[in-house]
């Protein structure tokens, strides 16, 4: 799957409650989650092909053990995404720094924060709380009020165009 | 050709009555004799008759003049118009053709631009998730176990 609006198609059937089981979604994709307290700081996560301790689809997805859960919730959709999007543009492992910077162009950085953000941000949810405010819809998603802010922005900017 | 048979046409019109007063006059005395002279008021009849059978067949050839007349002028005015309208047409299609590839590649400027500012927001996501001091209303806890290869 390497079409981005496939892998949106595949990841809004695993969006039927708030906040998104991103730890189900990646069961079900057969990646195993893994934390990991001997990443350093400047690392965020990485997507691994694991043979020995990865899931049924040979992939490891491993996160950063002291990060903050909202944190590490989108790390592991970021994962995700580069499994969804790029898992034939690598080999071995797939490390994502903490900018969520790889080997991979800015590009496709850029698509999987994208996905990531469809992930933990659906778009058919995002217009269902009018009366909300960014931090009651932060705790809603289990993101932060900023990752909020640029979803509303960036949906906003989508919608524009279409 | 129809302008050789309007001359022949002109022609005979003059030609006969010309014709006619010349044979006469040629004709043999006897047969002249024979015939008792036209008096001057017979011969003003015959001449105007001739003059009235040639003004007639001139009115026929100026109909007939007057007919190919109007239909070239009607059909120099159809063309005219035709090429009028044609580049009317053409100059007001250009225009608008102009206008729509401009608006078209405008709508492309514009949706590349808002592409990028799109994926310029995509990029900022990083930043939307701080790894310390975090300002999460969310308790942290662990979303995995440890990984094995990490364990000591």
């Amino acid at each position: 799957m390497s079409n981005f609006s496939d892998a949106v198609a595949f990841v809004n059937r695993f969006q039927k409650e708030l906040p998104v089981n991103v730890e189900g979604l990646a069961g079900v994709l057969g990646l195993k989650i893994w934390e990991s307290h001997q990443l350093p700081e400047g690392i965020a996560g990485k997507l691994k092909r694991d043979p020995r301790n990865g899931g049924p689809s040979g992939f490891s997805i491993i996160v950063r053990g002291p990060d903050p859960l909202v944190r590490k919730r989108f790390t592991v959709a970021h994962e995700i995404a580069h499994y969804l999007l790029h898992k034939t543009r690598f080999i071995g492992e797939l490390v994502d720094d903490a900018l969520y910077r790889s080997t991979l162009s800015s590009k496709l950085e850029a698509e999987a924060n994208a996905l990531a953000a469809e992930i933990l941000m659906p778009e058919h949810w995002m217009g269902r709380f009018p009366s909300l405010d960014n931090a009651a819809l932060a705790e809603k998603f289990q993101v932060s009020q900023e990752a909020i802010r640029i979803r509303v922005d960036s949906l906003t900017r989508r919608r524009a165009l279409a | 050709m129809r302008k050789i048979l309007s001359l022949a046409a002109l022609v005979f019109c003059i030609g006969f009555p010309i014709a006619l007063w010349e044979g006469y006059r040629f004709l043999p005395k006897s047969v002249v004799g024979a015939v008792p002279a036209p008096s001057f008021a017979e011969g003003v009849t015959i001449v105007l008759a001739a003059l009235a059978i040639v003004l007639a067949c001139l009115a026929l050839f100026v109909g007939g003049l007057a007919i190919w007349g109007y239909q070239s002028i009607k059909s120099e005015a159809a063309a005219a118009a035709e090429r009028g309208v044609q580049k009317a047409v053409d100059g007001a299609l250009k225009e608008e053709i102009a206008k729509k590839l401009n608006e078209a590649s405008i709508k492309r400027a514009v949706a590349r631009e808002a592409n990028n500012a799109a994926q310029y927001l995509d990029l900022q996501y990083p930043s939307a998730f701080p790894a310390a001091d975090p300002p999460l209303q969310v308790e942290d806890k662990a979303i995995a176990t440890e990984y094995p290869e990490d364990k000591p």
